[in-house]
């Protein structure tokens, strides 16, 4: 990180260049639609693609944070986030007898019930990973993707209290209708997620961020040093149930209603493609790959690959994208443009000048490295000299 | 009383259907340590290969061993194109068969549709059995048949495991791949052998499963789950382990959903929950 004075100032401006031009474009991009294109457009635009990325992007964040500074990769992250939705619809909806008899609804108004929701949602990922971090490496994709499906058929079945197959719907956020004001929506979840997002780079800087990558690395040695490792994953997890929380509250404005459907096996596999294909070692991978999940989806109708039309078979093609991610770019789209990027520097840059802070994002260890190394036990018995290494 | 004994019943037979799902599933991870998340979804394609097969041919067995053969010969596609190039990469396997599972299950759906299909059972099995102490008195004869088909598959699996050269190699492997490999064993085709045999135990599964119940899109999931949380409780990589989890499945799901309707997914996961409580490798599982 050493350099001379002169190229000081050149690297910050390189250091802060790149997101900063981000933060601008995302600050512009629902001022600069209308000129661009109709009012139903430029709607679209902001809502569809712009505030959707956002609230897709912040469950993907928290799965990201949880597996790159926990190394948890964890599947729960819909549900989560579906479970910070049922809480909103409950507590602000007004109450009402469902035809089973409960009584349901708070009538709060939207922002005191998004806090008792989150809170909500926190204490529950808490519990799921007060059962989930008993396990590890790969029993907990299977344990965290089992609780998630559970939840999934727990709404499906419960009529008494959770509306069963058909959910809530009359839920409107502070900003009232998405559809009638899409650039207060749009900032609403542009703040939100940016404030998430801050918030965990902080953390992972602090000296708790810093206990939880070293049990990431080496949870023997952190045990031995006297660290609580259970409780820190629950912890890590109350935090991921947190941001995911954040995920849901939104959603369920963005939405109107909540059904089982924003919690089933698609959407919690959703999630993990969108931070798979993002990059599962870089924060900001999360809000790429829900960027490139969406224009995907919006672009499968016109996509014809040997005469197959992905017309209606948009899952085939976010399947094999996935697939052809997983294989050739295990770190994801963020991955493949910081590498490329940094080559190309080492390669046009005069002197060997230290790169690796030019990047907008700085990775964090990608899981799919670490499990993939030790074919037993993967977390346990990790590499024990690897906390020697500085990352 | 009897009310309980039907219940009791029919958690025994889902069991069999769980224990037949898990069972390939459980065998994969033993030995190859590989989480294959499209079980549910080669479940579902075995059960629409039966469907397509028994209502060309109108026989049951040659549904059955189509759905194990077509499904078998996936799998042998899946491990060699993908899988096997990424061995010991444990996360990066599971989601190239989560990817694979979307895939299939997208295209079975543009295929099939929507509809729910059913495979009409074997005569000699077609109707039902006068049991005295059932509700009704009157038991379906392919429910009780599938205890058999459970009890016969785990039984030769068992053979295969404990009595054949291959189930020695394979119950080697899972103890130290490296070493068998030395011995000069070709690990990769036992490895190959497994992967197959699993994959065609969850397609052979499907046609079980579509001929009790029936098939529809969104199946997978269910077949999942329930292979998760069967081997979670009974134990990873265990046969054993898989028939004692099927067993608490399938008859907690089959109690709950009689005495508790809405609430019987809750009592599965707190058996889960404490199950992994007291030992989070499962019931039969090894340390890890």
């Amino acid at each position: 990180m050493s350099g001379t004075a002169a190229a000081a100032g050149g690297k910050a401006a390189r250091r802060w260049g790149l997101p900063l031009a981000g933060i601008a474009l995302l600050i512009l991009y629902p001022l600069v639609l209308p000129l661009l294109f109709n009012a139903n457009q430029a709607r679209y635009w902001t809502l569809s693609i712009g505030s959707q990325s956002l609230i897709l992007g912040i469950v993907a964040l928290s799965l990201i944070f949880m597996s790159g500074y926990g190394g948890m990769v964890s599947l729960a992250q819909a549900a989560l986030a579906g479970f910070a939705a049922y809480m909103v619809a409950l507590m602000n909806l007004l109450p009402s007898t469902t035809a089973t008899g409960g009584t349901i609804g708070l009538g709060l108004p939207s922002i005191p019930s998004a806090v008792i929701a989150l809170v909500l949602a926190t204490l529950a990922g808490a519990l799921v990973g007060a059962i989930a971090s008993r396990s590890s490496g790969i029993y907990f994709l299977m344990l965290t993707l089992a609780i998630a499906v559970g939840f999934f058929y727990v709404v499906l079945q419960n009529y008494q209290f959770l509306g069963g197959h058909i959910g809530f719907a009359g839920i409107v956020g502070p900003t009232g209708q998405p559809r009638q004001n899409p650039i207060a929506f749009y900032y609403l979840c542009l703040v939100v997620a940016g404030l998430a997002y801050v918030g965990l780079r902080y953390l992972v800087r602090t000296q708790l961020g810093l206990t939880f990558q070293g049990i990431r690395d080496n949870p023997r040695r952190m045990r031995a040093l006297g660290y609580r490792v259970s409780l820190h994953r629950v912890a890590i997890f109350a935090i991921g149930g947190f941001v995911a929380g954040l995920s849901g509250v939104l959603g369920v404005w963005y939405r109107g209603n909540i059904s089982p459907g924003v919690v089933d096996l698609s959407r919690t596999i959703d999630v993990l493609i969108i931070a798979v294909v993002g990059g599962l070692g870089y924060p900001i991978g999360a809000f790429v790959g829900a960027v490139a999940f969406l224009i995907l989806d919006i672009f499968a109708s016109s996509v014809t690959l040997f005469g197959f039309s992905f017309d209606e078979r948009f899952n085939t093609l976010i399947g094999l994208a996935f697939v052809v991610i997983v294989i050739v770019a295990p770190h994801g789209l963020t991955g493949l443009v910081d590498r490329g990027w940094r080559a190309a520097r080492r390669r046009f840059s005069s002197v060997g000048a230290p790169v690796a802070a030019a990047a907008a994002d700085v990775p964090v260890e990608n899981p799919m490295d670490a499990i993939a190394a030790p074919p037993i036990d993967p977390i346990d018995q990790r590499d024990p000299d690897s906390m020697g290494i500085s990352r | 009383m009897t009310d309980f004994l039907t219940v009791c019943l029919n958690g025994v037979t889902l069991a069999a259907l769980y224990f037949i799902v898990a069972s390939g599933f459980t065998l994969i991870f033993g030995l190859l340590r590989t989480t294959n998340m499209a079980h549910g979804s080669l479940y579902v394609l075995g059960a629409y290969v039966g469907v397509s097969v028994v209502t060309i041919t109108g026989s049951w067995w040659i549904g059955l061993l189509a759905g194990f053969v077509a499904v078998a010969l996936i799998g042998i596609a899946i491990h060699l194109g993908l899988l096997s190039w990424m061995a010991g990469q444990d996360l990066r396997q599971a989601l190239v068969t989560i990817g694979l599972s979307i895939i299939i299950a997208d295209l079975l759906l543009a295929h099939y549709g929507g509809i729910t299909y059913q495979i009409p059972p074997p005569d000699f099995v077609a109707g039902s059995i006068s049991l005295p102490f059932v509700v009704g008195g009157q038991y379906s004869a392919y429910r009780l048949f599938m205890i058999v088909i459970a009890a016969a598959l785990g039984g030769a699996l068992w053979l295969i495991l404990n009595r054949t050269r291959v189930g020695m190699y394979i119950r080697a492997g899972i103890d130290d791949r490296d070493m068998l490999s030395a011995l000069g064993v070709n690990v990769s085709r036992v490895f190959l052998f497994v992967f197959a045999l699993g994959a065609g135990l969850a397609g052979l599964s499907g046609v079980v499963g579509a001929t009790a119940l029936s098939i529809s899109p969104g199946e997978d999931g269910r077949y999942l789950l329930s292979s998760l949380v069967v081997v979670i409780v009974g134990g990873m990589g265990s046969l054993g382990g898989a028939a004692i989890g099927a067993l608490i499945i399938g008859l907690a799901e089959q109690i709950g959903l009689f005495y508790a309707p809405t609430y019987s997914i809750f009592i599965t996961f707190v058996i889960m929950a404490a199950v992994l409580a007291v030992r989070p490798q499962g019931i039969m599982g090894r340390p890890a």
